[in-house]
């Protein structure tokens, strides 16, 4: 076929792309008979209404002298790991806020970190391209470091998030720069899958963000700077499953609603939106008005459910905090308000495994945890108790 | 000579590089190929998901999903409802007129110290302090709940606020180690706040 052929095909094939994705965009438009707000309040529902004391900061892990770029809970025990620009993990007790580890890495620009379900083993990754394991009850070295357990080499670009399977704790999935997301066996090293890529229906630049769905854990879902979310069936690594339009700029966060059968995402467009994992219907935008210049629209950096679904957390650029009540999508509290909150941008969030505390993390170099007061003082009760 | 000198004027020109013959665009056809093998995948996929909207119900079918799942169930981060709460505004307000200029009666933070006082909800919250009679924070200027002296029974837990970055898990971890910066107990030779 000659090169003016294929020019001719490459018209006349993008412009049949263009026109179905119009007639989509139109056909979803039709279904769009309301959203999760509109529903809501034609049902008679209020937004939850937050005293000023009703959620507090409870506890403040300070010793990161770097930014906070992540944090993950253990499924039980209360435990957090942190990584930070100052090329450490630090494990802490989310309870008494000591640290009971701190990791000295080999690469110190760390992006991500993890914690495996069994709490034993934590994972990190960053701009040196790979996912590092490390082994909690390992011996430590000379230099009194915990030594790497495993190395998972083979991205092609930095590792921007990884997350353990849930109820597998031999398989992570990262995500990468290289526009692709991987699912590796940690006890080999080896990569299982490779999503995106050279095969179609993958991410078209990086890859920022997954999260694996708790109910199906065959399922996880990406978000990246193409401003798309994708879902992924691990067993078939040679497409998406779905493509979830919307979003105006870089997906930078994807958490699974708690029925795991919707998902939120938090972009540089300053919106969260909440996306129906099976239809594609997006079901509701979280978005404020701000300013007609768009260098002033804060950009929502990290998200998180309450264990309900009722509360959507999403952390901004400009250290404010939110808690949307999802049904009405208004915002019913500003952590970034309260008193010691944090002074910085809020880069990480995440919800302990019995949703009953928020750990925040920010550029301040620290964490902060958070804890509605009633249940707050139950908790120190039973401690003072036993 | 004559004649070395007329076919020295016929030599031939000195010999001078060649122009590279006119080979095709290869890596431009090549680039088009793919990207329209990539279109074609597209429109494949676009069509599958326009099937896939066939029979779909409206978008208010999956927020009633949405509802009926967070009314469903218990969340430890929402408040009291409003119903409990109105009983709970004519006990704070009680508790205002109480605690104003008597702070010292009322912890809000909840201190795990058993000598700790009743909580209070007061709006005078900021005069609230974890200062039971026998425990308080080194930190005189601390009102974290999680601080405690020797004195109570959770003495192992330190203020957050003068946590430094000391490591438990240190091998020269003893109970008695302090950190030079704070008076938490901490392992001084992996501190990280040196």
């Amino acid at each position: 076929m000659s090169v003016a052929e294929l020019k001719e095909r490459h018209i006349a094939a993008t412009a049949t792309v263009n026109a179905l994705r119009e007639r989509l965009k139109q056909r979803r438009q039709a279904l769009l008979d309301t959203d999760v707000a509109g529903y809501a309040r034609s049902h008679g529902k209020t937004a939850i209404c937050f005293g000023s004391t009703d959620l507090v900061c409870c506890r403040t892990l300070q010793g990161h002298t770097g930014k906070v770029y992540s944090l993950d809970w253990t499924l039980e025990r209360n435990r957090i790991v942190s990584a930070s620009q100052d090329g450490r993990l630090i494990v802490w007790n989310a309870l008494t806020s000591q640290k009971t580890h701190a990791i000295k890495l080999h690469c110190a620009w760390v992006m991500t970190c993890a914690f495996a379900p069994n709490g034993q083993s934590v994972a990190c990754g960053g701009l040196d391209s790979a996912c590092s394991i490390f082994n909690l009850n390992s011996q430590v070295d000379r230099d009194g470091n915990i030594p790497i357990s495993r190395i998972l080499t083979g991205h092609k670009g930095y590792v921007s998030s990884c997350q353990f399977v849930p109820d597998q704790e031999t398989r992570l999935i990262t995500s990468s720069g290289d526009q692709t997301c991987v699912l590796w066996d940690v006890t080999t090293g080896q990569r299982i899958s490779v999503f995106g890529g050279e095969f179609p229906s993958g991410h078209t630049t990086d890859v920022l963000s997954v999260s694996i769905n708790s109910s199906n854990s065959n399922m996880f879902v990406s978000g990246s700077c193409d401003a798309t979310a994708r879902l992924w069936d691990t067993r078939i690594a040679s497409r998406a499953v779905r493509t979830y339009h919307g979003h105006e700029g870089d997906v930078n966060a994807v958490k699974f609603f708690p029925d795991g059968q919707r998902f939120g995402t938090g972009s540089n467009d300053g919106t969260c939106r909440l996306f129906d994992m099976r239809t594609g219907h997006q079901l509701q935008i979280y978005s404020q008005q701000h300013g007609n210049n768009d260098n002033d629209v804060p950009i929502a950096t990290s998200i998180a459910f309450s264990i309900s679904g009722r509360l959507l957390f999403a952390g901004y650029s400009n250290g404010d905090c939110y808690a949307w009540d999802t049904l009405v999508a208004e915002v019913v509290l500003n952590l970034g308000s309260l008193q010691n909150s944090h002074e910085g941008r809020i880069s990480c969030l995440g919800l302990s495994a019995d949703g009953s505390a928020l750990c925040t993390g920010s550029w301040d170099k620290n964490l902060k945890i958070w804890m509605e007061t009633v249940v707050l003082k139950l908790m120190v009760e039973r401690m003072a108790f036993h | 000579m004559e004649a070395a000198a007329a076919a020295g004027s016929e030599a031939p020109p000195p010999p001078a590089p060649r122009s590279p013959p006119g080979y095709p665009d290869l890596c431009g056809r090549h680039r088009l190929q793919v990207e329209v093998q990539i279109l074609n995948w597209e429109i494949g996929f676009l069509g599958e998901e326009l099937e896939s909207l066939e029979g779909l119900q409206s978008v208010s079918g999956y927020c009633k999903e949405v509802n009926e799942y967070v009314g469903s169930h218990a969340d430890p981060l929402v408040p009291l409802t409003k119903k409990r709460r109105k009983s709970c505004r004519i006990w704070r307000w009680l508790w205002a007129k109480l605690c104003f200029n008597m702070s010292w009666i009322c912890c809000f933070c909840g201190c795990p110290c058993p000598q700790r006082r009743p909580i209070c909800t007061c709006r005078h919250v900021k005069n609230c302090c974890c200062r039971c009679r026998h425990c308080g924070c080194p930190n005189k200027n601390c009102w974290k709940a999680s601080c405690c002296r020797p004195c109570c029974s959770l003495r192992s837990l330190s203020c957050p606020e003068c946590s430094c970055g000391c490591v438990w898990s240190c091998s020269k971890f003893t109970e008695t180690c302090s950190c030079l910066k704070c008076s938490s107990t901490c392992c001084m030779s992996r501190c990280l706040c040196e």
